[in-house]
């Protein structure tokens, strides 16, 4: 106890200063009450009227400011009401006064270890300032939103919570506004403006005075020494947050094997699909061409066996003829030049029809035939020889007709009618007066103004085939002639 | 039922940490025995 006249401090029940000897009544007296608000301060902190504890404290430091446990508990308790800077100006001032063995200089360290967490709670309260500031505006919701980003950082920030429970119940919001005020009673069980705010909500919401729901049992708080009154709970790894990385990176890869890989497959598999039956579709073209080459091989070969056959007879003939009696050596000599022109002839022809123009060996078959009948009519045959010549030339007037009459049509209907009075003229001498090939000899005479020929051919043919149906289209087609 | 502009109007800002040094100079650390200390000094000077 410092004595009011010197400020000799002196002992705490002592009636008189020890070195000025001035009365001491008042100044204990003043003493004992400041211990007396402590006291009640405490009880109320221990019980957790927060704001019960601030009156008594504060009343107990204005009977005696050097107090440093009531200023120290009031530190403490500002702290807990989410008031970090209050709380550390009572400690500050505490260490001032007293800088040896007081506990404020522990709160005060153990505040200002942990930066992060301060700058915290330092930011916090700038956002409560500006969500009130909001609210004066009239900006309720950007207020609201200031004040859950608060309250969801420091849970104990009493005046914020009654800030927010306050604008829940301008907007109506009165069960947002209870849990507000409700959280707010954990922290300062008696506090006035929470009382009436709850009072006020309870009436919002219970309008024909139900009872209301029994309270929640709210326990109380003892006020703990110091080294375990203050719990500050360092920041620890977010294990969270890297477990939470490393699913989201395994889901990923397990979604990518699952669900793209799979569809990327298939659409390889399509592509490659689709080449194939390209590309067996070629073969099967290829192998179909192959197809007809070899049966057109087939045919061909055929040909040649049955040519080659022909060949064969014709020589065993002339074998044998070489063994008749009479035999006739230049004779047998030019059968034999006929027989094998005859061979080149064949030759000649087969490879003209595999090119589908047979009528271009029809003046070398004209040519052998007329050879052929010289030598039918020549010295020295033989029955066996002349016989012979008769079925070459046979085969090969046949042909002719055949030719001739075929290639002398195409050019007839193409109105080519001058080239084709050759073919038809060759059909009609080696192949003798069939009506249909005098018929159209006579009909390409007329259409190309040799009408002359014409009637020559059309009276023919009505001479030899008076019966036919080309005799009486002769009839009428020499009506149309001059 | 509560008058929301005048609950508003009791709402004052929070100190924050810059304003902490300020918040202490001006911290009034007058108390009753200071009071006294005056009364008793102020009554001597005027004898």
């Amino acid at each position: 106890m410092n004595c009011p006249k010197c400020g000799y401090e002196t002992g705490r029940n002592r009636r008189y200063c020890d070195r000025c000897g001035a009365d001491m009544a008042v100044t204990s007296r003043l003493y004992r009450l400041s211990n007396r608000y402590y006291n009640e301060g405490l009880a109320k902190a221990r019980v957790r009227d927060l704001s019960g504890a601030v009156l008594m404290l504060k009343k107990s430091l204005e009977n005696n400011k050097y107090n440093i446990e009531a200023r120290n508990l009031l530190g403490l308790v500002y702290f807990e009401l989410g008031e970090p800077v209050a709380a550390l100006s009572e400690w500050i001032i505490s260490k001032h006064f007293v800088p040896e063995n007081n506990l404020a200089e522990y709160f005060i360290e153990k505040v200002q270890s942990n930066p992060a967490k301060l700058d915290a709670v330092n930011q916090n309260v700038t956002k409560y300032n500006q969500a009130l500031a909001y609210a004066k505006q009239g900006n309720d919701d950007l207020a609201i939103l200031q004040l859950r980003k608060v309250i969801s950082s420091s849970p104990n920030y009493v005046r914020a919570l009654q800030l927010l429970a306050l604008l829940y119940m301008k907007s109506e919001e009165y069960e947002k506004a209870k849990r507000c005020l409700l959280r707010a009673q954990r922290t300062d069980v008696a506090n006035t403006t929470t009382l009436s705010y709850l009072a006020e909500v309870e009436l919002m919401l219970n309008p024909e005075g139900q009872p209301a729901r029994p309270e929640r049992n709210i326990e109380g708080v003892s006020y703990q020494p110091a080294a375990s009154a203050i719990s500050f709970h360092e920041d620890k790894p977010n294990y969270i947050a890297f477990i939470t990385f490393f699913a989201g990176i395994l889901i990923g890869i397990a979604v990518l094997y699952w669900l793209i890989v799979p569809t990327v497959r298939s659409d390889v598999k399509t592509k490659y699909a689709a080449k194939e039956r390209d590309f067996n579709a070629e073969i099967a073209t290829y192998t179909t061409e192959i197809s007809v080459l070899e049966d057109e091989k087939v045919v061909l070969q055929d040909k040649l066996t049955v040519s080659e056959k022909k060949i064969e007879e014709l020589k065993w003939e002339i074998e044998a003829l070489s063994s008749e009696e009479e035999f006739d050596v230049p004779g047998f000599e030019n059968a034999v030049l006929v027989l094998m022109e005859y061979a080149e002839l064949e030759q000649k022809v087969l490879l003209a029809e595999e090119e589908k123009k047979p009528y271009e060996v029809l003046d070398d078959l004209v040519a052998y035939g007329e050879k052929l009948r010289v030598n039918e009519n020549g010295a020295m045959l033989r029955k066996k020889t002349g016989e012979l010549y008769q079925r070459i030339y046979g085969e090969v007037a046949k042909r002719v007709q055949e030719y001739g009459y075929d290639h002398g049509h195409d050019l007839y209907y193409d109105k080519k009618y001058e080239e084709a009075i050759p073919y038809f003229m060759a059909a009609y001498k080696m192949g003798g007066t069939d009506p249909d090939t005098m018929y159209f000899l006579a009909r390409n005479y007329q259409r190309s103004g040799d009408e002359e020929n014409a009637r020559l051919y059309f009276q023919e043919l009505v001479n030899l085939y008076p019966d036919s149906d080309r005799a009486e289209m002769a009839h009428q087609c020499m009506d149309g002639l001059q | 039922m509560l008058n929301y502009e005048e609950e508003l109007a009791k709402f004052q800002p929070s100190l924050e940490i810059d304003q902490a040094e300020e918040a202490i100079m001006n911290n009034d650390l007058t108390d009753l025995s200071d009071l006294l200390e005056q009364v008793v000094t102020g009554k001597k000077e005027r004898r």
